[in-house]
């Protein structure tokens, strides 16, 4: 029985990197040993020297090993000596920063009510090398640099970097601040904006009709290459969303150089925190220089009003930034919305595998790792004065959830679909051990999920939360289950894909089989490619996906209305388990037309709120987004900015030493 | 006369062989793969847009359209253009990629043959020496070890602990080529060693090399003009397939190191469903083992008398 039990197989299976590492050399001389005993050649009869020769390996290696453990010691205690004198420098800077920066410390206390431990200020300017060079590793490469095209508009990188919004972010509570532009809501669907003067990379002045002409060209509008029929692009134009197009606005233009009006064909409060920052698509260009060089040389040598210079892209190798000094926010700009580079050079450096980025950051050919590293990785280096690890919410696929097929009313077997049972659904939640996942799997760090990620402008503050989260309570869910009628169980299977999510979701599967197993929910684990993951609902529609249990991944998104409209409403086009009540969708509805910020989130919050009272998802973890850094690095802890980080990159300062 | 019909025959061969695995690598990449899916944001496309796009891609064609479509550029030289970014043609991408795979594979083999055959001689006239114990002892080694885990220790130690070598990436040109070089290396030079080692030990006791033998010849005469010659004539095919193997068996180390090669292109290009340029890849690849391994073929001709009397 014990054997099955899934945390004590994962604890023997986790071991650190270094560990690993070792492991493997001290087996791979052990395997060699074994294999020269068994695959010698037929004309020799060396066994005897072998064993000779093995024996000798093991008395090297237990030498070595002596040796090692005397080393090892003596390395701890210098390193608690240079850690404590790293700690004490860096409580020094800290406080000095703190000291010179107060007003700045106030705000943000006050305006996002943050604690340190969420928000690390920046130090002050006089002890960072602002002629610096910082490295970032990057996991891949997708050739071109144009935002506004499928297919190039994945190289994150270069998103906060050589482009901007026309907004900035707000890091602390991703609240949108002004940037490019100054917004005016003049009515439910009209939106004014004041553009200012700042300077493209080639000297030219932002006008408004590059904004006019940037959100045209994000909506594959613009008039040169109507339809990517005109493009000179080797590899066609298709937008990078094409669904942005003409719905988005019934109006667009540029009544003078300074002044951007566009109108909406419906009320839409979130326009702004979904279709203004500089991440994704929206990113502002030159009209003049985009159609003098052309769509090609766009993509391959990208120019915009951002924080750096793009120098050079060499394709899967990296990426070369410069600090350009005419932004339009100085180098000591208060707050951490884009500014002039606390450095003069950024490197994006390729790296497709983990521990080939480890080793680069290892070997201090990287500084700063901020994408792909899970905790279990990041492990090694949390008490490694050489090295800083923290976490904050969400990169990548930062939610998992299960949801529930809600639109089929029968099993296969032609017996009510026991899910749409609110019961059923409450008791799964209360079968999840949210604290072994987040302990034994994230080291401690995560919380429980919800619709979207928490990063989400509305996300209930932690009191709201604790109101609805579903205890680890099988006595509980046993009970509901049999009120429901269901104590013999059910036999369910579960469709998730291991493509997504990284490594931790194979796990996540099993230890959630497990702990449903606890109350009679039966999961058989259904692994499905990641391509084909939403094909059945995508091709037969919906209501025809099968009958069962679906992994729920979601990424963080800047706010509520592309998670609900996707995955979340009864119209989703990947709804699996629409709402059962129809006061969410009012909330939804009811947050869209809200013109009072303050107003809108709380009805958000609201919205989520319910979301999780009716148990409409199984929900599960949202894990923490890990960043390692060398400990030189004061990387921008980014609040609630999440797989925005790319857009932080400017104010990664390196300590001088 | 023979020759050239030799040749010819075996170019057809080539090319149908490269066809063929072009053919296979077109039908299975469509029917495993929406690239609408991997390419588009998987939550915020709607399916009027995933239309749109599969309409712009050709792929709402029948299957046989598609591949007539394939076939009628490709004979035009035409091989397609990159669904990824970049705005290069697949051929320009893969030329930048393949002669970093080239260089690798190169490397690795020069690698593999400057040990492998002077270990291979040694090992075989000093056989059942230390010396020769200690080059089957890397052997075993070389063959036991697979190349991503030898390529980790490496980096491990050369790079992380040593600091000799940069960890990954080709921007250090010599130094960056070393470790994967080696890594990639290691095992074809266990095979060629072996090789040469057995052709050597199996040389030396046949009666022509006695009779030079007994005629006074130097050993050293003996074992580079009569020796090396026969014992060698299977390392020639053997480096000729090491080279194909390479060049085509680079993924997991150019993934391991960073390095910018076809192997990675092909990989990423797999995962983003880049049908255009996974198929441009598969057919440089193909035909590039098919062409070494003609070469060698052909080669082998000139080599060996036996086989040239045998055409005769």
């Amino acid at each position: 029985m014990s054997d099955r039990n899934y945390w004590q197989r994962m604890r023997r299976r986790q071991l650190s990197r270094r560990t690993l590492l070792r492991a493997s050399a001290r087996a791979g001389v052990g395997a060699t040993g074994l294999a020269l005993v068994g695959c010698g050649d037929d004309d020799d009869d060396a066994q005897q020297s072998v064993a000779q020769a093995q024996q000798q390996d093991q008395q090297q290696q237990q030498a070595m090993q002596q040796q090692a453990q005397q080393q090892d010691q003596q390395q701890a205690m210098q390193q608690q000596g240079q850690q404590q004198a790293m700690q004490q420098q860096r409580a020094d800077q800290q406080a000095q920063a703190a000291t010179q920066q107060e007003e700045v410390a106030e705000e943000i206390a006050e305006g996002a009510g943050e604690t340190e431990a969420e928000w690390s200020m920046p130090l002050p300017l006089d002890q960072v090398d602002l002629d610096s060079e910082v490295v970032i590793a990057v996991p891949s490469d997708s050739g071109g640099l144009d935002h506004h095209r499928t297919g190039s508009a994945q190289n994150y990188i270069s998103h906060g970097a050589v482009y901007s919004g026309p907004l900035d972010r707000d890091p602390r509570d991703n609240s949108m601040a002004a940037g490019l532009a100054t917004p005016e809501w003049i009515d439910p669907v009209t939106l004014r904006l004041d553009i200012i003067p700042a300077k493209f990379h080639d000297g030219s002045t932002l006008v408004a009709g590059d904004m006019v002409f940037s959100y045209d060209r994000m909506g594959g509008l613009a008039d040169y290459h109507q339809g990517g029929e005109t493009t000179d692009h080797s590899g066609g134009w298709v937008p990078a969303y094409p669904a942005r197009s003409a719905l988005n606005w019934v109006r667009n233009e540029a009544p003078d150089d300074r002044t951007w009006a566009i109108e909406l064909p419906a009320p839409d409060a979130g326009f702004l925190t979904v279709n203004m920052d500089g991440s994704g698509e929206v990113t502002i260009h030159s009209q003049a220089d985009t159609e003098s060089r052309g769509d090609l040389a766009l993509d391959q040598e990208p120019m915009g009003t951002g924080p750096y210079r793009f120098v050079s892209h060499t394709d899967d190798e990296n990426f070369i930034f410069e600090r350009f000094e005419d932004h339009y926010n100085p180098i000591d700009h208060p707050l951490r919305v884009t500014h002039v580079p606390h450095h003069k050079r950024l490197i994006g450096l390729v790296r497709p595998e983990l521990q080939s980025r480890l080793a680069g950051l290892e070997a201090g050919e990287i500084d700063v790792i901020s994408e792909g590293v899970g905790v279990q990785a990041a492990k090694p280096y949390i008490d490694d004065p050489n090295y800083t690890v923290q976490y904050q919410p969400g990169a990548g696929w930062s939610v998992h959830n299960i949801y529930p097929n809600l639109w089929q009313q029968t099993t296969p077997d032609g017996d009510p679909n026991p899910f749409l049972d609110i019961r059923v659904r409450q008791a799964a939640n209360h079968a999840i051990n949210r604290r072994a996942i987040i302990d034994n799997l994230f080291l401690g760090v995560g919380e429980m999920s919800m619709l979207v990620y928490s990063g989400v402008p509305g996300y209930p503050n932690p009191e709201q939360k604790a109101e609805v989260e579903f205890d680890y309570n099988i006595e509980k869910a046993k009970q509901l289950m049999a009120e429901a009628g269901y104590e013999d169980g059910i036999d369910v299977p579960l469709y998730y894909t291991p493509d997504w999510g990284g490594d931790v979701v194979a796990d996540l599967v099993l230890v959630a089989s497990q702990d449903l197993a606890q109350i009679g929910i039966r999961v058989t684990p259904v692994p499905t490619l990641g391509s084909e993951y939403f094909t059945p609902q995508y091709s037969s529609g919906r209501d025809a996906a099968p009958w069962g249990l679906y992994w729920f991944y979601a990424n963080a998104v800047p706010d509520i209305g592309s998670m609900w409209e996707c995955c979340g409403s009864a119209d989703g086009f990947f709804t699996i388990s629409p709402p059962q009540d129809p006061r969410l969708q009012e909330l939804y509805l009811a947050q869209r037309v809200e013109q009072d910020p303050d107003r809108r989130l709380e009805l958000i919050s609201e919205l989520l709120l319910e979301h999780t009272r009716q148990a409409t998802f199984i929900f599960i973890v949202e894990p923490p987004d890990t960043v390692v850094t060398r400990a030189d690095i004061n990387y921008p802890k980014g609040g609630r900015v999440g797989n925005l980080n790319f857009l932080m990159t400017f104010a990664i300062q390196r300590i001088k030493t | 006369m023979q020759f050239w019909n030799y040749l010819i025959i075996r170019l057809v061969q080539a090319i149908f062989v490269t066809l063929l695995v072009v053919t296979i690598v077109f039908f299975v990449s469509r029917t495993v793969g929406n690239p609408e899916e991997t390419m588009l944001p998987p939550l915020t496309t709607t399916t009027e847009d995933k239309e749109r796009f599969r309409e712009l891609l050709g792929l709402n064609d029948a299957l046989h359209v598609q591949y007539g479509n394939f076939l009628l550029d490709l004979l035009q030289g035409d091989f397609g253009t990159s669904w990824r970014g970049g705005g290069t043609s697949t051929l320009d991408s893969i030329g930048d990629r393949a002669l970093n795979t080239v260089k690798l594979g190169v490397a690795g083999v020069v690698f593999a043959l400057a040990l492998a055959v002077p270990l291979g001689i040694i090992a075989a006239l000093r056989r059942g020496t230390t010396v020769d114990w200690l080059a089957r002892f890397v052997a075993v080694i070389g063959q036991a070890t697979p190349s991503f885990w030898l390529g980790l220790m490496m980096i491990f130690f050369f790079s992380v602990q040593l600091g000799w070598f940069p960890t990954g990436g080709a921007k250090e040109g010599f130094r960056s080529l070393i470790l994967p070089a080696i890594a990639l290396g290691l095992f074809e030079l266990v095979a060629i060693m072996r090789l040469t080692r057995s052709g050597m030990i199996e040389v030396m006791d046949t009666d022509f090399v006695r009779t030079a033998r007994a005629k006074g010849l130097s050993e050293r005469t003996v074992i580079w003009r009569h020796g090396m010659r026969h014992a060698l004539l299977p390392v020639v095919t053997m480096l000729g397939l090491s080279l194909g193997r390479l060049i085509g068996g680079t993924v997991i180390i150019e993934m391991v190191f960073a390095w910018p090669g076809v192997g990675r292109l092909i990989i990423d290009s797999i995962l983003k469903n880049d049908f255009p340029m996974v198929q441009a890849s598969i057919i440089v690849l193909a035909a590039s083992i098919a062409l070494v391994n003609l070469f060698v073929d052909v080669s082998y001709r000139f080599i060996d008398p036996r086989i040239r009397a045998g055409a005769a």
